[in-house]
Order: structure tokens, then C-alpha cells, then sequence
């Protein structure tokens, strides 16, 4: 009898040693939400990035478009030079 | 033994409830939690960072842009103003273009014996386009293009003329009747609406078919005489016929 007490004020104090360990160890309940509106802060950023490097991309092959359009635009103005040249 | 019974109920309560309170704090430990904070952090400042050169980059981009669009219009004003012309003249002379393009275009469409019958008019075009060259406004890049385009059609009608299977294609052929039924000699056959609408033609027959007609006064049923093109009758044609009517003379007398 005496023994089965002590048993049991053993396997409580082991019990109430893990709990308590446990939930100091934890985050609470403020620090989990800092850290979900951390994630999704990132989610947000990344989106973000993503359409910023499509503008970037499609503004990269307007500027490419744009160069060839004014090479083309030089070369016809020479041409048309030549060929005033030629017509005197 | 009741008593001991409890007890030992009781403690395996308390190690359930202990167990259960110790696995949920497994799903995170604090520790676990700062190096999540820690990570998520420093993604969030790497993209703050790469989202700011992005819009440096965007902004730089389309400056840039705005800056070749500029020179592109420059240099295009440059050009048009090269030759002159306002946009009133260059417009016109662009309609002049179209109209001749319009007219080359029904030349090329035309069958070989209609454009033959008006092989004339190639020359005409030829005349407009030679005097759509002069204009400074033909060395501008579309016009030139154009006139370039044009030149080609109109030598391809020439060689197209010139061509021995395109005179050849012109060639008419007859087929000899009977006198008899068909009343078929060089005199009425060129007579026909269909051959010459005139008789004194008649040579230009013969001569054209001096390969099988010997003597003008006799052809053959079943004969396939060449019909050349309708014209005056060429010097050749006419000595011929004039000897004819000698020989003819001679012969009577």
C-alpha cells in the first residue's frame, strides 16, 4: 500500500515535470502568429518579385524591339541619302 | 487491493495526460520557432532587397525606352523631311503609285492575245514609271520598294512578249475546206470576220505558209494554214503578191 502510494507520487511528479517542461519550451500564442504574418509577408514578397521580373522581361524585349527599329530606321534614312545622291 | 487498483488507474491517467502534453509541445519547440523566425526574415529582406533593384531596373528600363522611341521618330522625320515633300505631295504621289500598280496589275492579268493587242500600253506604264523615278520622293524606302516591284512586272511583260511560246500561243491556224462546200481559197478565207475581215490580206496567208503553199491558187482540203498576226502586209508580203500578179499577167497574155 505504501508503496503503490509512493509509486504514484513518483509518476506525478514525473508527470507534472514534463509538462511543465514542455510548455516552457514552446512558443506562445503571439510568437506563432509573428511568425505566420512573417510568412505570409514573404508569400506577398515573392509574388510581388515574380511580377516585377515579367515587367522587367517584357520591358527588356521592348528595349531590344525598339533598338532594331531604330537601326532599321538609320539604315533606311542612309539609304534614302544614297539614293538622293544618286538621283542628281 | 481496491485501493491498489485506483492508484495504479490513476497513474496511468497521469501518464497519458502527461505523454498527450509533451507531443504537443513537439509540433514546435522554441527553438524551432527562432530559426523560422530567423529564415523567414532573411528571405523577407533578401526580397525587399531584390524587389527594390527590380524597380530601379524597371524604372531604368523604361526611360530608356522613352529615350529610343524619341530618336526613332527623330531619325524618321529626318528622313521624310530628306526628300522635301509635305505629307499633302507625298500622298499624292503615293496615289499616283497605286494607280499605276492598279494598271500593271490588269496588264499582267490579261490573256496573251488581249495583252498583245495592247502590248502598246506597256510602254505607256513604262513612260509614268520612268517619270515616277525622277521624283526625289522615289528614293524614299516604300517608294522605292515599289517602283522596284513595278520595274519587275513591266520587264516581265516584255520578256514575257518576246517569248516563242507566247507568239506562238498568238498564232491562228484554218483548217482547209472544200471548195465546193467551204468555196475555200487564200482570197476568201482571209476574208473571214474571224481571219482578216479583208480579203487583200490574202498574202500575208500565203507567205506565212510557204512551207506548204507553193502556188497561192491551190490549197488543199484538210490543210492546216498558220494564221499570222493581223497587220498591214509587210514588204516581203507585198513583193510576193506583186510578182504574183505578173506571173498571173504574164500567163494570160
Amino acid at each position: 500500500m505504501k508503496r503503490a502510494f509512493r509509486l504514484f507520487l513518483g509518476a506525478a511528479f514525473l508527470a507534472a515535470t514534463f509538462t511543465i517542461v514542455g510548455c516552457s519550451s514552446g512558443p506562445s500564442e503571439e510568437e506563432l502568429a509573428q511568425l505566420e504574418a512573417l510568412k505570409a509577408e514573404v508569400a506577398s514578397l515573392q509574388k510581388e518579385v515574380n511580377a516585377k521580373q515579367a515587367e522587367k522581361a517584357g520591358l527588356q524585349k521592348q528595349v531590344a524591339d525598339k533598338q532594331a527599329e531604330l537601326a532599321a530606321a538609320m539604315k533606311e534614312q542612309d539609304a534614302t541619302r544614297d539614293r538622293l545622291k544618286s538621283q542628281q | 487491493m481496491n485501493f491498489r487498483k485506483l492508484i495504479l488507474s490513476g497513474l496511468m491517467l497521469i501518464m497519458v495526460a502527461a505523454a498527450s502534453s509533451v507531443s504537443a509541445q513537439t509540433k514546435m519547440t522554441k527553438e524551432e520557432w527562432q530559426k523560422q523566425i530567423t529564415d523567414y526574415t532573411g528571405q523577407r529582406d533578401n526580397l525587399k532587397r531584390t524587389l527594390a533593384q527590380l524597380n530601379k531596373d524597371i524604372d531604368s528600363l523604361k526611360s530608356l525606352l522613352a529615350s529610343l522611341d524619341q530618336k526613332v521618330t527623330t531619325v524618321n522625320n529626318e528622313t521624310k523631311s530628306l526628300t522635301g515633300a509635305n505629307d499633302e505631295l507625298r500622298k499624292a504621289y503615293a496615289a499616283q503609285l497605286a494607280a499605276l500598280e492598279n494598271w500593271v496589275n490588269e496588264l499582267a492579268r490579261l490573256s496573251n492575245q488581249d495583252l498583245f493587242a495592247r502590248k502598246a500600253e506597256i510602254d505607256s506604264v513604262q513612260a509614268k514609271l520612268s517619270d515616277l523615278k525622277k521624283s526625289k520622293l522615289a528614293a524614299m524606302q516604300e517608294n522605292h520598294e515599289r517602283l522596284q516591284s513595278l520595274q519587275q512586272k513591266i520587264d516581265g511583260l516584255r520578256a514575257a512578249l518576246a517569248k516563242p511560246e507566247f507568239v506562238a500561243s498568238l498564232e491562228k491556224t484554218y483548217v482547209v475546206g472544200t471548195w465546193k462546200k467551204n468555196r475555200d481559197c487564200l482570197w476568201n478565207i482571209s476574208k473571214k470576220k474571224d481571219i482578216y475581215n479583208n480579203p487583200f490580206m490574202w498574202p500575208k496567208i500565203w507567205q506565212g505558209n510557204r512551207d506548204q503553199i507553193k502556188d497561192p491558187d491551190i490549197i488543199h482540203k484538210g490543210q492546216k494554214l498558220k494564221i499570222p498576226t493581223a497587220g498591214p502586209l509587210t514588204d516581203s508580203e507585198k513583193k510576193a503578191e506583186h510578182k504574183y500578179w505578173n506571173k498571173k499577167r504574164v500567163g494570160t497574155k
